[in-house]
């Protein structure tokens, strides 16, 4: 049991730039202020005596409304013992995990405090990460530990769900100018998670391949008018700018892919009979998928079929690889 | 050649109870009088703290243990492909030359040097193997898992081998290598049982994808003594890589073997495309970083590993087999995991299927 009593302090005792057990930075102050005025302070903060005054435990976004509401006094629970980082560390993250589950960014938040304070990954691992919903598992260390350092916009795209953890723990490591200008693309481009990752993938690769830096490529004329067209969905242009990428990273492939469907362009198939080349042409082997209803149907699909063959179709589809 | 005498010298080395008491392990201590040896009544344990901790401190680490599984295993080969039917006898693991391609880096997530001490098991374990199937013909090699000569400066079982096989009569040893510690197999009588086969590539990817490995022009220093000492020669083009120029590169490699390899004296050349499965790619781009080896046109193949695009895969091993061709019309040349229609277009014949060219293999070395 912790050895505390309640007490109403002047806010200027308070050493307000110690953040150090400060996990309260995503917190919408504006609305505290808000919800203070209308029913009133019902929440004491929680602070620790040191030689240089309180240092706020939590309670970090009560006491910036407080001021901002033009408030002095704060009602505080103040700790008559010593405690260790740690200890002191825990209680802050308890109050925070009171409020519901940490986002990705607080994740990272919390990690990089603790490290501030000389806790190392093991400790991490094997205490902090339970206390915030995780399994002792190093995965989730690395995937976050970084994550602090995005720029704020990225860091909204992730507590949004719009940006894989994946893709934010990979894309942290990289260059601000290359990073903001991949932001700027995928954004324009209202891609989902799955796409974004292809998409830096292929983005990465086609940039080495060019030697061309990432945030220039990604200014080229071909795919910044796919980008701008105004007459294109945004399904449409994420569809136009993949076939480009494909065409840039595996040229000869795609070369063949554009073959086999202008040999099947000049046939015009109907939809119920479709022709399949192997997956990626990696074999010779082609499929053929006949849709029927009845007996009639499926004689037309023959005598189309033989006729494909009579015009040498056959042969070039095969011949292709 | 002297300069890679000595690539690999173990600083620490940890011993598996089970197999202080081998010739292995004393040959080895004898030969690093300084090494900091330990003791380990697990090797396990051992590789558990290597996994876990960081790589570079448990480099230079030799780790003596016992195989616990087979020794000789019939290569895995890759499912829909003709397949050689090649037994694997896994007597090390591990290598310390640091090819970017090395598809060991997906199979060891540790960087011990492993290598399997009970060789009184492993001898019994041929020996039965031979035995019980008199009529059946082996194919060996020990070059799956490491590489067959990179630590025989030391290790000196590619001789023992040589030794072992001389004088049996329904099997053959390969040691394949890039290394070039051949001293101890010039003198050892093989009796045509011992097939030394060299892993080779372009200039250009030698010298920026094969880590340490020798160069091209050493490897065909030590090839050529192993020839003067009458053995036949394997040659192995695996992998093929894709680049600007690779055309003139590999032809330069296939000229440089002729010019001092006779014809008669190969044994076989295979032939390879770069393939690694997909969960590789990341660890070669991390591993790797500078390697431009994952540019490739790879896309997933039939089998699921990344591939080039099959008629980039055929236009490289057309044009292989018709330089190889032009020297000689009898050396054999196969494709290691790849299909009957790949073979078709590229050499205008294939095998029938994995036991015709495991008889064709046979041929060349019975």
């Amino acid at each position: 049991m912790l050895k505390t009593k309640l007490m109403d302090l002047n806010i200027n005792g308070i050493n307000q730039k110690d953040e150090t057990y400060n996990l309260e930075q995503l917190i919408n102050v504006k609305e505290l202020e808000s919800n203070i005025c209308k029913t009133g302070f019902v929440a004491p903060v929680l602070v620790e005596i040191t030689q240089s005054g309180f240092r706020l435990l939590y309670g970090f976004a009560r006491v910036k409304a407080m001021l901002a509401i033009g408030e002095t006094i704060i009602p505080a629970i103040v700790l008559e013992q010593q405690l260790s980082f740690q200890q002191a560390f825990a209680l802050a993250l308890q109050d925070r995990m009171d409020r519901g589950p940490v986002n990705p960014v607080e994740v990272s938040v919390i990690i990089q405090r603790l490290e501030s304070g000389g806790v190392d990954k093991n400790e991490i691992v094997k205490h902090f990460l339970p206390e915030m919903g995780y399994g002792r598992n190093p995965k989730v260390y690395e995937l976050h530990k970084d994550l602090y350092m995005l720029e704020e916009s990225w860091q909204q795209m992730l507590i949004d769900d719009q940006l894989s953890l994946d893709m934010a723990a990979e894309i942290v490591s990289v260059e601000p100018d290359i990073r903001n200008a991949f932001l700027g693309f995928i954004k324009e481009l209202r891609i989902g998670k799955n796409r974004q990752k292809e998409f830096w993938a292929l983005v990465q690769d086609i940039a080495r391949m060019e030697n061309v830096a990432i945030s220039d490529f990604l200014q080229e004329a071909e795919i910044q008018n796919i980008v701008t067209d105004e007459l294109l969905a945004p399904a449409q242009k994420s569809d136009r700018i993949k076939q480009l990428f494909w065409q840039k990273r595996y040229p000869q492939y795609s070369e063949t892919e554009s073959r086999f469907k202008e040999i099947l362009k000049t046939v015009k198939l109907p939809p119920e009979l479709l022709i399949q080349h192997p997956p990626f042409f990696d074999g010779d082997r082609y499929t053929i998928l006949l849709n029927v209803s009845s007996a009639e149907e499926f004689q037309q699909h023959l005598e189309r079929l033989q006729e494909l063959n009579d015009k040498d179709i056959i042969r070039k589809l095969i011949e292709l690889v | 050649m002297s300069k890679y005498k000595d690539f690999f010298r173990p600083e620490r080395i940890y011993i598996e109870t089970d197999v202080k008491n081998t010739m292995m392990v004393k040959r080895i201590l004898d030969r690093f009088p300084n090494a900091d040896v330990h003791d380990t009544e697990d090797a396990n344990l051992v590789i558990d703290q290597a996994t876990e901790q960081t790589h570079s401190k448990w480099q230079n680490t030799l780790l003596l243990a016992k195989q616990r599984g087979p020794f000789l295993r019939l290569c895995p080969g890759t499912q829909k492909h003709v397949c050689c039917l090649y037994y694997n006898l896994d007597i090390a693991a591990g290598c310390d030359l640091g090819c970017s391609y090395c598809i060991l880096q997906g199979y060891l997530n540790n960087p011990l040097i492993t290598v399997y001490a009970n060789h009184d098991d492993m001898y019994t374990e041929l020996d039965r193997a031979l035995v019980d199937h008199p009529t059946r013909f082996y194919r060996i090699g020990t070059g799956e898992l490491s590489d067959s000569l990179t630590f025989d400066h030391f290790l000196g079982i590619g001789a023992d081998l040589v030794r072992y096989f001389a004088d049996k009569q329904n099997a053959i040893i390969e040691l394949k290598s890039k290394n070039v510690h051949v001293e101890d197999l010039l003198t050892v009588e093989h009796k045509g049982r011992t097939v030394v086969s060299w892993s080779m590539n372009a200039k250009q990817v030698t010298e920026h994808d094969e880590g340490i490995a020798p160069s091209i022009d050493d490897r065909l220093l030590a090839a050529q003594q192993v020839q003067q000492a009458g053995y036949r020669l394997g040659f192995h083009f695996d992998p093929m890589i894709w680049f600007d120029g690779w055309k003139q590169e590999y032809k330069e490699t296939v000229d440089k073997i002729f010019k001092v390899i006779k014809p008669e004296n190969i044994a076989w050349i295979s032939l390879g495309a770069l393939r690694y499965p997909a969960m590789l790619d990341d660890v070669i781009r991390e591993n790797h970083p500078n390697s431009d080896i994952v540019l490739g046109e790879l896309l997933p193949g039939r089998d699921k590993k990344l591939r080039y695009f099959l008629p980039q895969r055929i236009e490289m091993f057309s044009h292989m087999y018709k330089w190889i061709k032009s020297y000689s019309a009898d050396v054999f040349i196969y494709l290691c995991m790849e299909n009957k229609s790949v073979w078709e277009k590229s050499f205008s014949w294939a095998p029938k299927n994995s036991a015709h060219l495991k008889t064709l293999l046979d041929q060349q070395v019975q």
